[in-house]
């Protein structure tokens, strides 16, 4: 007898009346244990968990079209709430996002900056940000980019805008591919091997003292792949109170030893110069034979690897730099971290900070396999990541559920809503007033391949707040500074107030806003602020957050002046500056 | 969520419907007005070379010669100087600056200082000891080096916690004792003293939606008062509170900014300017009403894995005319006494060469700047650069490494400055929690 059917987490069809007999019967006592599955009715003789073959059908609502194309794009505009309502279907709408063609960086790049010229690829980004319609692609490219991290602030690479776009572009390429052809890519990307040391690595020479530079090996483990410590699949630590280390500094150091002997493609038997600005930078690296082994540069050595794996002596191998890294890879791959740590690094950067235990297992065994017996599909993780009970129905599901928005994220929703138009005179590039698009990092903190360091603009456990205990990850925070506040504040100010395409004002290089539909509603408040719900608040506007903006409102007497006020009041506003 | 604290700035903030012009600012017990001080961490991000920095002299640099191959700072690349203790040792001619600041003894070499737990001996590294957490990597010791609790765990910061020891000598002032201008900062975290942060590459302005004259700003406040109310929406009141906190800072310091302009300063890049807003801010202390300050300051790229020859010539000149800049700026103030500068860095590197750059070590030199600072000589020797049987080496079960273990801790080498700050034994001792492993609490590097 169901006594209190907990299913009705806001618009769930709950037609399938079997739900009450299928799955085990729990404990009232578990129904807060976020180890439960996402959905479940409480019974009058305990808690029924609903296995997730029978999850009920999610209907999209304009409320949940708003959500997850806030997750899933660079922000929700009219047009894609309504057609993401009409179909009606979140999971064919993926599908189809996953076989459009990829908007590409590195061609634009190519045609309009000689290699050293650091605008240009901003520029594109945005334009693809802006027109593209491989939003989902372009999103989980972007969400790679701050995982696998590369920067064009390196003193190498702001010389190698053409590499820096590939990278940019191979990862679009591989955003919905296997995870170990990504790592192989990312590993031999020559950007990659400048910016993180692998190019041109070499063996011990122990008479001048060398050894093998530690460095893509230690970030490779530590950032890209399993993390510091070993995880269960539910991506928390084993013991969960104390952590044990997943590898040792000896391991980095066979790990190092694996990665040495590769070079640019254009580049064999040159192991000396410290000028790369020649070198191609678009095409992988490969294994470099001169000299000629036994004194060729890669270490043939046996190696120890993760798990206490064995990688023999590769000296009678044919190719023994490839196989050692390829057996290398492999043994990363396999490694049971790889599917909560990646799985949850990804679910941090599209949906919420603090996933539940169960919401991370869910996707990591997604990871481990993909329902046809494949290892590495990130396309299903992607998939698993946005269609989850708990991405769809966030604090329902878990209290916790949230983030605070990315900063860039807020400027390209905004734009994005108002279907901003480049400057008459801009020459291809969104930008604001106050900085250059290659310099918006000086106003938000971040900007596409320009981190500070290979920990990315943020760090995954940074803490929510500095000054409270209340254990919340908030990644984002780290960068929503008081400077940056502040300067992101006075942006969205001119952006709304002088840069909307009413106002007859200002530069003609700069990016503006549209806002017709939004002056056209005339006077009706109601419908303004239901509009704007939509399109900035995933359609959820707190009553009183509501009334406050309306009582402003009404003392507002011209129209055009009112829909100024009324985007700039929600875009200055916390509940703007996250989401969940 | 929380309960509510107390905070200064609250409590300001209710008081201010008085009429500030007669709350006469006085100073707690210990903040008399000749206590005025601004300390300054210029952190080098990404692990500095600091082998590169100075360099000792007779059969210590020919190992270090011998051992250090062509990444070695040669002899026609040394400035001379002399510590009584250790004799002669040299600068890399790359820091004239710092040199001359030594010689003229404000400026202290704090050798070969790292992460500890205790006190470190080979014997204690190769049996494991209470050795500090996740070595060598990065991020765990860049924050090993600014949490001062010796546990990853924590998120507070030893800068923080000196902040919150000394923030009553700011108790009329809006402004957060302490600051960062580049950025997120452990050194800085604090429950109960939050730092603000402020971007050097942009001017610091009034929030336009929230000046008096705005038509928005009764209604933005509102929407604020309304996220930090509910507590069901966390991310919500957690930026509320960093916009309320941006409200705070872009008021306060903008107008105390403008009348401190320091022209004669001229940075040019990003460290330098950061060094400027700090020095902008040390020149507008007393205005606003501040006896303690707190900064952290940035300098990144010194991870240097390869090319390091190539890298390291510009960081060493950034880092030189930078802070000789800044001291300059400071002395013309007249404020020479009452602000110490410091530097840190995730770790030392490897004494051995990857071919064309260095890894990641452990125990590496500091330079400590200023007027009250004991200068003009080392505290510390400098470790053993033998590539063979080296006693300081953390080796790889008898090869050698090339990481150095440190002699002197942060742990240390944060107490002292604690202490110059006006941290009482008690509270150094409870920010600190392992400097009870050392006997020597205070490394003497500053004028008593």
């Amino acid at each position: 007898m169901v006594l209190f059917c907990c299913v009705g987490i806001g618009n769930v069809t709950a037609s399938n009346n079997s739900l009450s007999t299928q799955g085990p019967l729990l404990a009232k006592g578990d129904l807060f244990a976020k180890q439960l599955p996402a959905i479940w009715l409480l019974l009058d003789d305990g808690v029924r968990v609903i296995p997730e073959s029978d999850y009920p059908h999610i209907d999209v609502t304009t409320m949940q079209a708003s959500k997850f194309l806030t997750q899933a794009t660079f922000g929700p505009n009219t047009a894609s709430i309504n057609a993401l309502v009409a179909q009606n279907n979140l999971e064919a709408w993926i599908n189809q996002q996953m076989l459009l063609p990829i908007s590409r960086t590195y061609p634009y790049v190519q045609a309009n900056s000689n290699g050293s010229l650091r605008t240009t690829r901003h520029h594109i980004w945005w334009q693809n940000v802006m027109q593209g319609d491989d939003q989902l692609r372009q999103r989980v490219a972007f969400a790679l980019s701050e995982i696998f991290v590369i920067s064009d602030l390196d003193y190498e690479l702001g010389n190698s805008q053409y590499g820096v776009t590939d990278f940019y572009d191979m990862l679009a390429e591989n955003a919905f591919g296997n995870y170990r052809t990504l790592l192989e890519k990312v590993t031999l990307h020559p950007t990659m091997g400048v910016y993180l040391g692998m190019l041109r690595n070499q063996k011990a020479n122990p008479a001048l003292f060398i050894r093998p530079d530690e460095n893509y090996a230690r970030e490779v483990l530590q950032l890209f792949s399993i993390g510091l410590y070993e995880l269960g699949q539910d991506g928390q630590t084993i013991p969960l109170n104390s952590p044990v280390d997943s590898y040792s500094q000896e391991t980095v150091e066979n790990f190092a030893r694996v990665f040495t002997g590769w070079n640019f493609a254009d580049s064999p038997g040159v192991w000396t110069s410290n000028d790369l600005t020649s070198y191609d930078k678009t095409r992988a690296m490969v294994a470099d034979y001169q000299p000629a082994p036994p004194n060729s540069f890669h270490d043939t050595g046996t190696k120890t690897l993760l798990n206490g794996a064995v990688l023999a002596n590769s000296s009678g191998v044919a190719r023994p730099t490839e196989s050692d890294t390829s057996f290398a890879l492999n043994n990363i791959f396999n490694h049971p971290n790889v599917p909560p740590f990646f799985s949850k690094l990804l679910i941090q950067r599209l949906t919420t900070s603090n996933p539940s235990p169960a919401y991370v297992k869910r996707v990591a065994d997604k990871f481990v396999n993909n329902g046809r017996g494949q290892r590495g599909d990130i396309g299903e993780v992607v998939k698993a990541i946005l269609l989850d009970n708990e991405a769809r129905f966030g604090k329902v599901i878990n209290p916790d559920f949230g983030k605070v928005k990315e900063p860039i994220l807020q400027l390209s929703q905004l734009w994005r809503a108002f279907d901003a138009q480049l400057g008459t005179t801009a020459q291809g590039e969104y930008r604001l007033s106050v900085k250059s698009a290659d310099r918006i990092d000086e106003v938000f903190g971040q900007a596409v391949l320009k981190s500070r360091s290979v920990f990315n603009f943020f760090l995954p456990e940074n803490p929510l707040s500095n000054s409270s205990a209340s254990g919340l990850l908030g990644p984002e925070m780290q960068i929503m500074t008081e400077a940056n506040i502040a300067s992101i504040h006075n942006a969205f100010y001119e952006q709304v107030y002088t840069y909307n395409n009413q106002s007859g004002v200002g530069s003609t290089t700069i990016t503006r806003l549209n806002i017709d539909d939004a002056v056209g509603m005339g006077g009706n408040i109601d419908n303004l602020l239901d509009y704007l719900a939509r399109l900035l608040l995933g359609n959820t506007m707190p009553p009183s957050m509501r009334e406050a903006i309306k009582q402003h409102l009404v003392n507002v007497p011209s129209n055009y002046d009112r829909v100024r006020d009324a985007i700039f009041i929600i875009v200055a506003s916390p509940q703007f500056m996250v989401e969940g | 969520m929380t309960k509510h604290k107390f905070s200064r700035r609250s409590f300001l903030k209710s008081a201010s419907v008085l009429p500030l012009v007669n709350f006469t600012p006085s100073f707690a017990a210990s903040c008399n007005e000749g206590d005025r001080k601004s300390l300054v961490c210029v952190f080098l991000l990404g692990g500095a070379d600091s082998f590169s920095f100075v360099v000792p002299s007779g059969q210590q640099y020919n190992d270090y010669l011998a051992t250090r191959g062509n990444l070695a700072v040669t002899r026609d690349n040394l400035l001379a100087a002399t510590d009584s203790t250790i004799g002669d040792f040299s600068f890399n001619s790359l820091l004239p600056g710092l040199h001359s600041s030594y010689q003229a003894n404000n400026l202290a070499v704090i050798n070969n200082v790292g992460n500890l737990v205790r006190p470190t001996s080979k014997a204690d590294f190769n049996a494991s000891t209470q050795l500090p957490q996740s070595l060598f990597a990065h991020n765990a010791q860049q924050k090993l080096w600014q949490t001062g609790s010796g546990n990853l765990t924590q998120s507070g910061g030893w800068g923080g916690s000196i902040a919150q020891y000394v923030a009553n000598c700011n108790s009329t002032s809006n402004v957060s004792t302490s600051m960062s201008v580049n950025g997120s900062s452990t050194w800085l975290n604090n429950l109960v003293e939050s730092y603000v942060s402020l971007n050097s590459n942009a001017s610091i302005a009034l929030m336009r939606g929230h000046q008096a004259s705005s038509s928005t700003r009764t209604v933005l406040a509102t929407l604020i008062e309304q996220a930090k109310a509910n507590s069901a929406t966390p991310f919500a009141q957690e930026v509320a509170n960093g916009v309320e906190r941006a409200i705070d800072t872009s008021n306060s310091l903008s107008v105390a900014l403008t009348r401190h302009p320091l022209n004669d300063f001229s940075a040019s890049g990003g460290f330098e300017a950061q060094l400027k807003l700090v020095a902008r801010l040390i020149s507008a202390r007393e205005d606003l009403n501040m006896g303690k300050q707190i900064f952290f300051v940035g300098l990144g790229g010194w991870d240097t894995h390869s090319n390091q020859n190539e890298r390291l010539t510009p960081l060493l000149r950034q880092l030189d005319t930078g802070l000789t800049k800044f001291q300059t700026a400071i002395n013309r103030l007249g404020k020479a006494n009452s602000v110490t500068t410091f530097t840190a860095s995730d770790f030392g590197r490897s004494l051995t060469s990857n071919g064309d750059g260095t890894d990641h070590g452990w125990g590496g030199h500091a330079f400590v700047l200023g007027g009250a600072v004991d200068g003009g000589k080392v505290f510390g020797e400098f470790p053993s650069f033998r590539a063979i049987n080296n006693p300081d080496d953390a080796d790889d079960g008898g090869t050698f490494a090339g990481r150095i273990i440190p002699k002197l801790s942060v742990t240390q080498y944060s107490a002292t400055l604690a202490s110059w700050m006006g941290v009482t034994n008690v509270e150094r001792d409870l920010m600190l929690p392992n400097l009870t492993n050392f006997s020597v609490k205070n490394l003497g590097f500053m004028q008593s």
